[in-house]
């Protein structure tokens, strides 16, 4: 009896003991910092509220973390009829609100519904404009119907968007759809961490959600700390009380050397470029823009500005979009005197002061940008000083940076040249956009038939040989009028806490997609 | 004492009206707009019909009616960026600021006034060089690089005490607190110490000087007593006018040393919601702000009364 009664007790320790070691190896919290405060309400857009949905809710489909190819989070599996019209979606059977109600497809009809509602606020309705009906065939299936075809509508389905619990906001009137005051106090979702805290101005906690449908989530929780400066992100990292940073490429110098800190790059879709007015002479001109960009040294940009954490863009298809891209076509080499000969073609002379000019104008720009984002100020006064060097004259206007957004939207654009960036869905469709002739997302004021016919096909075709094909076809039309000088593909530089074991190796946007990955030594 | 009280009451009602419409004529000139409507992530198709979903394409004066007329009723509107009352946010921010502003000041006063008056009693001293020295050298470090260099120090190097926030998420306990208060009360409280020494300093010193001070001397009295009884008095009327100046720099939050140090008060409320072009806080705060200057300022006029019997009001 004894004997037993010893054996009963070691097993009992042993288990307890294995218990506290999954414990530990399944524990700990994760803080991120984000700069604002979220409103954790997925038809709202900004970046901090975005990062935050991404663990609180669940999408249909989510980035595969490789091939950033979409693959079901919500939906199980998917399948589109002959005609490429109409996608079914077999949903996930057994998944459960983060109030215990279970979910089905009455939450994505609602959802989509909502997405597709011209009184919602919604901001990415875009993405959802092809979107002809929704219909729901049974419990757990739903069939979505296109005006056209697009073999894109998976990768925007997976594209900062979550479903939301029907059984909570139906009830709810459009008005109260923009502000949903009660609902966001206590954030119902289906994702990995479930709502536990928000103080404004201070941190979002969320706590493990153990019927995650995905598997139990490795961590006790996730909290998202507002910290509004990026040299403190830097601090609390180094000084353990964060575990992830994006940090800016000139802060790498800081915490590179840091033992208390692991960099990881990783490659994103985004593509940093000068934006060029096409519609303002002489931008309109392709001998001067491609002078511009080859009278620029974009290698030294991409070490000097971007720490050499990246690429030379040789467009605007970053290398993210695998499938598409003509990896044939090389960047312009940097050449300021083939530069200087395209403006002596174009009729743009040296004058005495060494400023071109024609027809006694002299060849000058303005170019407006916000001088709180370094990157983008170190790149205007490099192009400054390397434009100058070929006669080009760069005068600066500065600004914040939400006031540069809605000039360059106007229509036509109000500016002449522009440093930024574009982060894209990871499909060519979502770049193209920005290149159709008759797009208002198009602030160059670039227009070319040939093109807008090609990426057209690329967006519509089914068979993706087809449309890679196409949009091989449109990189090179973009590599022949360059409409912007494309400068860098930058790589996202992850700074990670030595405590962390294991973050998944994406730009963090998708990686916090499969939060429940995520783990802690 | 009452009348004067109505009246001004009045002025101040008048004023902070006057302050509201500056307020919001100037942020819907200022260009940009809203945030949720320039995340760059809206087509800019969408964001007319956002504008007018959220009612930013009715005229400006209809739009202020319609904010004025729910502050009367005691609703300051939701933030645009963050989707919750302005009276939460700023109910939420106001206690984290009044922590960390009035801490630094009560260790400003407690350790600037004994050394203003030292430093004026022993003038021209090499302790009183030294103090103005370390003042002037106090007043010129500017909050966001002294902040650093104090994280920097005390938290990246020695790793003693935490780098930002205002408590570890999920325990807000008291010592919790208190460590996390410790840098920021520094940055903030050496520019006002530094300020406030040289101000007690040179209103003493002007005192001191005094006939009556003279004549209490002549009596035969006591250093000390002459010190801390006739001159100290006197001495901190203008010292009392600073602290009223410092008193609306406080509550609105040191918006500097808030972003630092990534704490929740007033400032960094304020700083973003200027920066999100978030009209209902960027108004919520001006206003809550305006009232509390107009009153500090005005029980400063009364203070005046009890520290200056020659002071009356009518």
């Amino acid at each position: 009896m004894r004997i037993l009664f010893s054996s009963a007790m070691v097993l009992t320790l042993l288990l307890l003991s294995g218990a506290n070691n999954d414990a530990r190896a399944q524990g700990g919290t994760f803080s991120l910092p984000i700069n604002d405060d979220p409103q954790i309400w997925p038809l709202a857009g900004g970046l901090f509220n975005i990062l935050v949905n991404k663990v609180v809710y669940s999408s249909l489909v989510r980035y595969d973390l490789e091939t950033l190819a979409p693959v079901g989070d919500l939906a199980e599996d998917w399948g589109l009829s002959e005609d490429g019209l109409t996608y079914t979606f077999n949903l996930r059977q057994g998944v459960t609100w983060h109030d215990g109600e279970p979910f089905d497809a009455e939450d994505v009809v609602f959802t989509m519904g909502l997405w597709t509602d011209p009184d919602v606020p919604f901001y990415l309705a875009r993405n959802f404009r092809m979107v002809d009906s929704i219909e729901q065939i049974d419990s757990h299936t739903i069939a979505i119907t296109l005006k056209r075809a697009q073999p894109a509508f998976p990768v925007l389905l997976g594209y900062n968007t979550a479903i939301l619990p029907e059984h909570l906001l139906s009830g709810l009137s459009k008005e109260e759809l923009t502000n949903p005051d009660q609902f966001l106090r206590n954030p119902v979702g289906t994702g990995p961490y479930r709502f536990a805290e928000y103080n404004p101005g201070s941190f979002v906690r969320l706590t493990r959600n153990e019927d995650y449908f995905a598997g139990m989530p490795k961590l006790d929780a996730m909290v998202f700390r507002i910290v509004p400066d990026s040299n403190s992100q830097l601090a609390l990292l180094q000084s353990g009380q964060l575990d992830l940073v994006i940090a800016e490429p000139f802060q790498l110098p800081a915490v590179e050397n840091n033992p208390n800190v692991r960099i990881q790059s990783m490659p994103i879709t985004r593509h940093e470029y000068i934006a060029l007015n096409n519609g303002f002479a002489p931008l309109n001109d392709v001998r001067v823009r491609r002078a511009l960009t080859i009278a620029l040294d974009r290698e030294q940009l991409l070490e000097t500005v971007f720490a050499g954490r990246g690429s030379v863009a040789t467009g605007p298809f970053p290398p993210t979009m695998g499938w598409a891209r003509d990896t044939s076509i090389e960047p312009l080499p940097y050449d300021p005197e083939k530069a200087a000969g395209l403006l002596d073609e174009a009729g743009w002379t040296l004058g005495e002061n060494g400023v071109r000019e024609k027809d006694g104008e002299p060849l000058s720009f303005t170019v407006l940008y916000d001088p709180a984002n370094q990157t983008r100020a170190r790149t205007a006064l490099i192009a400054q000083q390397q434009w100058g060097k070929i006669g080009v004259t760069v005068e600066f206007e500065t600004s914040e940076y939400r006031p540069i957004v809605a000039r360059i939207r106007q229509s036509p654009p109000d500016y002449q040249i522009n440093p930024n960036y574009l982060i894209t869905p990871p499909d060519p469709d979502g770049v193209a956009n920005f290149f159709l002739s008759d797009s208002q997302a198009n602030s160059w004021a670039y227009q070319n038939p040939q093109l807008d016919d090609l990426l057209n096909a690329g967006a519509t075709a089914i068979d993706q040989d087809v449309r890679a094909d196409a949009y091989k076809q449109a990189q090179q039309i973009i590599h022949d009028d360059q409409p912007n000088v494309f400068t860098v593909f930058p790589d996202e530089i992850q700074a990670l806490g030595t405590g962390v074991e294991f973050f998944p190796q994406a730009g963090y946007r998708d990686a916090l997609a499969w939060s429940h990955l995520i783990s802690k030594n | 004492m009452t009348r004067y009280i109505m009246r001004r009451t009045g002025e101040a009602l008048t004023l902070i009206l006057t302050i509201t419409v500056f307020t919001f004529a100037l942020i819907n000139a200022a260009p940009g707009g809203p945030s949720i409507l320039l995340d760059p992530s809206i087509a800019p198709e969408d964001t007319e019909r956002l504008r007018a979903l959220y009612g930013f394409d009715r005229p400006i004066y209809e739009q202020y009616g319609r904010w004025l007329w729910q502050v009367l009723q005691g609703n300051l509107g939701f933030s645009l960026s963050v989707g919750r009352p302005v009276g939460e946010l700023i109910a939420n921010a106001l206690p984290p600021t009044l922590l960390l502003s009035g801490t630094a000041l009560l260790v400003a006063v407690c350790v600037a006034i004994p050394l203003g008056i030292i430093a004026a009693v022993k003038r021209n001293s090499m302790l009183d060089q030294m103090l103005t020295t370390i003042s002037f050298f106090g007043l010129s470090l500017p909050v966001f690089w002294f902040g650093l260099m104090l994280i920097i120090l005390f938290s990246v190097t020695l790793n003693w005490l935490p780098a930002g926030g205002m408590s570890t998420p999920g325990e807000a306990s008291f010592s919790n607190v208190a460590s996390h208060l410790i840098l920021p009360v520094i940055a903030l409280s050496t520019s006002i110490m530094a300020e406030l020494v040289r101000y007690t300093r040179s209103s003493m010193i002007g005192v001191l000087g005094q006939d009556y001070v003279r004549t209490a001397r002549a009596k035969g009295l006591a250093e000390t007593p002459v010190i801390v009884k006739h001159a100290f008095r006197t001495a901190m009327v203008p010292v009392v006018t600073l602290l009223a100046m410092l008193i609306p720099r406080l509550v609105g939050g040191a918006a500097v040393t808030e972003t630092v140090f990534s704490w929740p008060g007033m400032g960094r409320l304020a700083v973003s919601a200027a920066l999100n072009r978030d009209f209902p806080t960027i108004m919520g705060i001006t206003l809550v702000i305006s009232i509390i200057v107009i009153i500090s300022n005005l029980l400063v006029d009364l203070l005046y009364m009890k520290l200056d019997p020659r002071v009356s009001y009518t």
